[in-house]
Formats: C-alpha cells, sequence, structure tokens
C-alpha cells in the first residue's frame, strides 16, 4: 500500500522500520511522511498526527500456548501477559484484564520469544499480529472473543490536509480496483482462511469506535 | 515549568515504582559485584599460576560481552535450555557478574599497589597466604581503589537502565518513563525526571564514596 501511493505520487518510496513507541515522534521529526504501521486511529493519538480513512479493521486477540489453561480475557488476571510498549493494548488490558501482569516490551517479536520460553502466558494484539506468529510457531494459538476492535490509518503530520486528502484518495482507489483484496490474501487471508471486504468504515466512525 | 511539576504530579505512581525498583536492581546486583569481584580478585593474585588463570577467564568473558548480549543469553538462552530463571534473578545476576570482572580489575590494581616489602614480610613474619591476603594486602587494596570503585558503582547505575529495556521487560526506572511517555506524548517531561531519578541515585554514591574515601584516607 505504501508503495501504491508512492507511486502515485512520483517517488520511490524509502521504508523506514519504526515500533509502536517511536512511529508517532517519527512523523512530528520529519524522519517519515508516512505512518503504515498497523496504528490503530484513535482519539488521544489525533491530537498529536491526522489519519487517512481506515484501510483495515484489526480485532484484539489474546494468543497462548496449545494446553494452556487460558481461555479467553476471564482468565488473564494472575497471569503475565506480553505487548508493546505504546500500543493499544497497553490501556485495553489496564482496563480489561485487571489483575494481569502487564509485560511491554518494544516489539512483538521480542513477545513471541518470551511465550516460546514460556517466560509470559499470554500476548495480546492485533489479530494480523497473533497469526503471523502463529504461523512460525504452529504451538501456538488464539483463545477467546476479540477484545477489541481496531482501525488501522496511516498517520499522517498534524493539518497537512493536503497529503491527507491525496492518500484517502489513493486509498480509495485501492480499495475499489481489487488489490486491496489481493494484498489482504497475500498476507492475512491465506493463513486465516477468513475472507474479508475492504473497510467502509468512516474516520469518524474509527475515532468512536476505538475512543 | 509548570508543566514538569504537572507530569511528576500526575504520574508519581509510576516513577517511584520505577525509582523503587532501581534502587532493588541496584542494590542486589553492587552485592553480587563486591563479593564476586574480591573472590575473582583474589584468584587473580594467587600465587599458582592456573588459579590466575581461571581468574582471567572470568575477567574476559564477561568484560568481552556486551551486558545486553549477557542478559539475552542469561534469560532468553538460560529458559530455552529448561532452566526456568525468573527475570530478576538474570537480571541482577548479568548486572552484577558483569560489573565484577571490573571490581575485579580495579581491586587487582590496588593489589598491586601494597608494596611486595609488606607481603614479604608479612609471610617472613609466619602468617599464611591467606592471613597476609585477608589482614595486609585486601584492606589497603580496597582504600586505594574506593575512587576507583565509585566510577564503577556509577556506570553500574546507568547500566542498570539496560534492564529495562531489554528483552526481560522489569519495570525500572527508564521503563516507568517511557510508559509515561507513550500514554501521554510528553517525551520531554517523562525522560526529565527519569534523568532526575538517575542523577538522585548516582548522587548519593558519589557522596557515599566520597566519604568512605575521606574516612579510610591512608595517612602516609
Amino acid at each position: 500500500m505504501g508503495k501504491a501511493i508512492a507511486e502515485e505520487l512520483g517517488v520511490k518510496p524509502k521504508l523506514i522500520e519504526a515500533v509502536s513507541d517511536n512511529r508517532i515522534p517519527f512523523l512530528e521529526k520529519g524522519t517519515a511522511d508516512l505512518i503504515l504501521s498497523t496504528m490503530t486511529i484513535n482519539k488521544e493519538r489525533d491530537t498529536e498526527i491526522d489519519f487517512s480513512e481506515p484501510y483495515y479493521i484489526a480485532r484484539g486477540r489474546i494468543l497462548v500456548p496449545k494446553g494452556s489453561d487460558i481461555k479467553g480475557l476471564e482468565d488473564l488476571p494472575g497471569k503475565s501477559v506480553c505487548t508493546a510498549l505504546g500500543s493499544t493494548y497497553e490501556e485495553t488490558l489496564r482496563e480489561q484484564a485487571k489483575g494481569a501482569d502487564l509485560k511491554l516490551v518494544d516489539t512483538y517479536s521480542e513477545c513471541l520469544e518470551l511465550i516460546q520460553n514460556e517466560a509470559v502466558d499470554a500476548v495480546s494484539t492485533d489479530d494480523v499480529i497473533l497469526t503471523g506468529m502463529i504461523t512460525q510457531d504452529k504451538n501456538l494459538q488464539l483463545v477467546g472473543k476479540p477484545l477489541t476492535t481496531e482501525p488501522y490509518g496511516a498517520g499522517i503530520k498534524e493539518g497537512d490536509t493536503q497529503f491527507k486528502a491525496f492518500v484517502d484518495r489513493v486509498l480509495r482507489k485501492y480499495k475499489a480496483d481489487g488489490r486491496w483484496a489481493a494484498s489482504y490474501q497475500k498476507w492475512v487471508g491465506r493463513y486465516t482462511n477468513v475472507k474479508q471486504e475492504p473497510p467502509t468504515t468512516s474516520l469518524k466512525e474509527a475515532l468512536e469506535i476505538s475512543g | 515549568m509548570n508543566e514538569l511539576w504537572e507530569v511528576l504530579e500526575r504520574h508519581l505512581p509510576e516513577f517511584s515504582s520505577g525509582f523503587s525498583v532501581t534502587v532493588r536492581l541496584v542494590a542486589i546486583s553492587f552485592v553480587i559485584a563486591m563479593v564476586v569481584g574480591t573472590l575473582v580478585a583474589a584468584l587473580r593474585v594467587a600465587p599458582i599460576k592456573w588459579v590466575q588463570r581461571v581468574g582471567g577467564v572470568y575477567v574476559e568473558t564477561f568484560r568481552n560481552i556486551p551486558l545486553l548480549v549477557l542478559l539475552f543469553i542469561s534469560f532468553a538462552g538460560l529458559r530455552r535450555a529448561g532452566i526456568p530463571v525468573n527475570a530478576w534473578v538474570a537480571g541482577t545476576a548479568s548486572l552484577g557478574l558483569y560489573t565484577a570482572a571490573y571490581v575485579a580489575e580495579a581491586l587487582r590494581s590496588g593489589v598491586f599497589a601494597v608494596s611486595k616489602g609488606q607481603i614479604e614480610a608479612s609471610l617472613s613474619l609466619g602468617l599464611t597466604y591467606r592471613q597476609t591476603l585477608a589482614k595486609i594486602v585486601l584492606p589497603q587494596a580496597f582504600r586505594t581503589v574506593i575512587p576507583h570503585l565509585g566510577s564503577l558503582v556509577i556506570a553500574m547505575i546507568k547500566n542498570s537502565a539496560i534492564i529495562g529495556v531489554s528483552l526481560l521487560a522489569i519495570p525500572d526506572l527508564l521503563k516507568e518513563a517511557r510508559i509515561v511517555d507513550s500514554r501521554t506524548f510528553e517525551t520531554h517531561e517523562a525522560f526529565f525526571w527519569a534523568a532526575v531519578g538517575y542523577l538522585l541515585l548516582t548522587g548519593m554514591a558519589t557522596f557515599g564514596f566520597r566519604y568512605l574515601e575521606r574516612r579510610f584516607a591512608i595517612r602516609r
């Protein structure tokens, strides 16, 4: 998708890796012009940066090793749960799983390492990230009902309405002409066997959903 | 300026819990570093070649592995090998054993500062090697290296922040500051207070070691 936007702009994209905690500063300091980093649209972030229209709707889930006695959110208190520092799950878990011992790390690959060597009992974050972990380790599985709905948006520097209008236009085209579906199938669908349509949720609705 | 105080006031629970975690990490690691460092220094100055070499291997191993790697090996590595160490054990042992290598080298230099004549005199008076070391050499060595140990402790306090950013995810002062930052985006304020916390600790260490230096000064 980043490539599609760059192509439309007529520039060669330079991809920079960011983690949950530093992507907003990257945008503010001009290190990056656009964030495409599984970033949930929420009001708190919306005061710092601008968002494009939602391009994907992820669901918050819980990942545990097979055979774990954790069956859902209600089993988390008293257990250790890994998620990324600066992600929305920090707050979600603090509110919905009171009494769970949160392990906050910088990257989700650290969560994978921790759950594999049994240093934590569960990992909680977006389904797309967790299914990525399952593709690496078949001994892991998702349990319980989705905890949250996480509409992803592209991050744009606060106040740059012209660039936002441009990105939204490219995204609309991307969703309409089948490129969205192809990309979804390639990265998510073939692992989860779940069919999904491009999201039609508006930015305003997204801000309502995630708060 | 007001902003600074506001952030501290609102997030005092996070900052104080982080501060106390850092204090505990540093205190436990300090004890490990001093005890192990002294033992290794004793090996390093032993009159037997192979014993010296054992001490040398220890120093070279722990001094040459970056602390972050040491933390990873002692936690993820051991757990993968089926040894269920917890994060606190891995964290304090890594920082303690790492610093111990430097403590051992500092003490060794202190031992060499004790004149050979004293050791010969002590041995010829009938004291055993162990007595000579414990009663004559090490007390003087400790005194000479107090300033050096002070800098090592300050370095250790600062190195403790690596435990928080590593895979161990122990919520120390720096980690708590980053949690505050990620929730509020008050980056400058959050890190300012973390810096103040570390400064408080290193400041106390500096004063403590200055006091020791004066208290145990060798009057020549």
